[in-house]
């Protein structure tokens, strides 16, 4: 009769697969210290790299103001899901300031496809999620390489099988600090609510400590 | 000796899980006649919204899709054209967990390898033929994952709005949902 009991619970088992919660979170671990952010060993820097703002009254390269964050996010507007998703993310945890962080809080945003970004795409895009975002582009490869690059992200844009541009690229959010330095970054799907409360804890000038060794923050998930 | 007692036990134990699993509901037929029948329980369609985007650009759709009865795919979505020139299925590969975007990715010389000081990986999106609905089981088209894109929008769409949205089915089954516009 055990034998039966236990196929009675195997079978009712294969009937109850649905589990609507199947596909498990996006949590951002990576973990600083507790942060859900991560941050990369050695720290890096990006004060020696700038991509043209398309505004170009305000054209501050990627150093944030004193005791203030700059957050980075390279990407383009012709993608339907990532970018959108990370730029509503980043408005949702923004708004979850006070006035006085927030304005100590700038955003920039950098295309990887300036072949279709133009600038006036560019900034109707970033401006509809982030009105008071910078938007960056530049149509020379190797500065935005070297850009990139310099924050640890990649990207790369071929012709597909259909003959439109497939884009790649580095989903991470970079937080960079009034001295240039990356000092923490957000892999895509990080939820608002972490991130900001990640930016008061950095606002409030805490860091995290890097991570000792391992390159590939928080490993598989 | 007792020995055969355990084999009579599982004999009867698979016997047993004949009978029982096909009461799972799943007593369709596999492949069902694509003859687009109604006899066939289409999967139920749950939560369909779509990304806010101004016109001219793209905008993608999520839902989940559960199958009560048997298993299902999608196979074609499609919008009206005075909302966008197409409607593709897509999967965004790649991201924090792994180096999943990079497969197949040649022409990357400017790259400098995977030395381990770069990123936690490239994010990239493929046009899929179909997504597996699994019998008695869901599918969740969602952010960072499967998603319907939505090409060259006709119109500005805008929070509050509806979009139809129409699902095919390796079955021959198509639903039309509303999808409701939402800034994601």
């Amino acid at each position: 009769m055990a034998v039966v009991a236990l196929v009675l619970v195997a079978a009712s088992a294969a009937c109850a697969s649905s589990d609507p919660s199947a596909s498990p979170p996006v949590d951002g671990t990576g973990g600083a210290e507790g942060f859900a952010g991560y941050q990369r060993t050695p720290v890096r820097s990006v004060s020696a790299v700038a991509v043209p703002s398309v505004d170009p009254v305000d054209d501050p390269g990627f150093v944030a103001a004193p005791g203030g964050l700059r957050l980075v996010y390279f990407g383009f507007t012709s993608c339907p899901d990532v970018c959108p998703t990370t730029l509503s993310d980043l408005r949702r945890s923004l708004a979850e300031l006070t006035p006085g962080e927030r304005a100590r809080v700038a955003v920039d945003v950098v295309t990887v496809d300036p072949a279709r970004d133009t600038s006036a795409v560019l900034t109707g895009y970033v401006g509809a999620f982030l009105p008071d975002a910078t938007s960056h582009r530049t149509d020379d490869d190797a500065v935005l390489r070297a850009a990139v690059t310099a924050f640890g992200g990649d990207y790369s844009v071929r012709a597909g099988d259909d003959g439109e541009p497939e884009v790649s690229h580095t989903g991470d959010v970079y937080v960079v600090d009034d001295a240039g330095r990356v000092v923490l970054a957000w892999p895509f799907g990080t939820p608002a609510p972490s991130i900001a409360a990640d930016l008061r804890r950095l606002l409030a000038g805490e860091r995290p400590d890097a991570e000792p060794t391992t390159s590939r923050p928080g490993g598989r998930v | 000796m007792n020995r055969p007692a355990p084999h009579a036990f599982l004999v009867g134990a698979v016997a047993l899980l004949a009978v029982l699993l096909p009461a799972c509901g799943s007593d369709e037929p596999a492949e069902a006649p694509p003859d687009g029948s109604t006899s066939r329980t289409t999967p139920a369609v749950v939560d369909p919204w779509v990304r806010v985007a101004a016109a001219g650009g793209n905008s993608a759709a999520y839902l989940t899709l559960t199958a009560s009865g048997g298993g299902d795919a999608l196979v074609s979505v499609s919008v009206p054209t005075d909302v966008a020139a197409e409607a593709q299925l897509h999967e965004t590969t790649g991201g924090m967990d792994g180096m999943d975007g990079m497969d197949g990715m040649d022409g990357m010389d400017g790259m400098d390898g995977m030395d381990g000081d770069h990123s936690s990986g490239m994010m990239s999106m493929q046009q899929v033929q179909e997504i597996q609905v699994p019998a008695g089981g869901s599918v969740s088209l969602e952010p960072g994952g499967f998603h319907v894109m939505i090409l060259d929008l006709a119109r500005d769409l805008s929070e509050g709005q509806t979009v139809p949205v129409t699902l095919t089915f390796a079955s021959g089954a198509s639903t039309t949902v509303d999808a409701e516009v939402r800034a994601g």
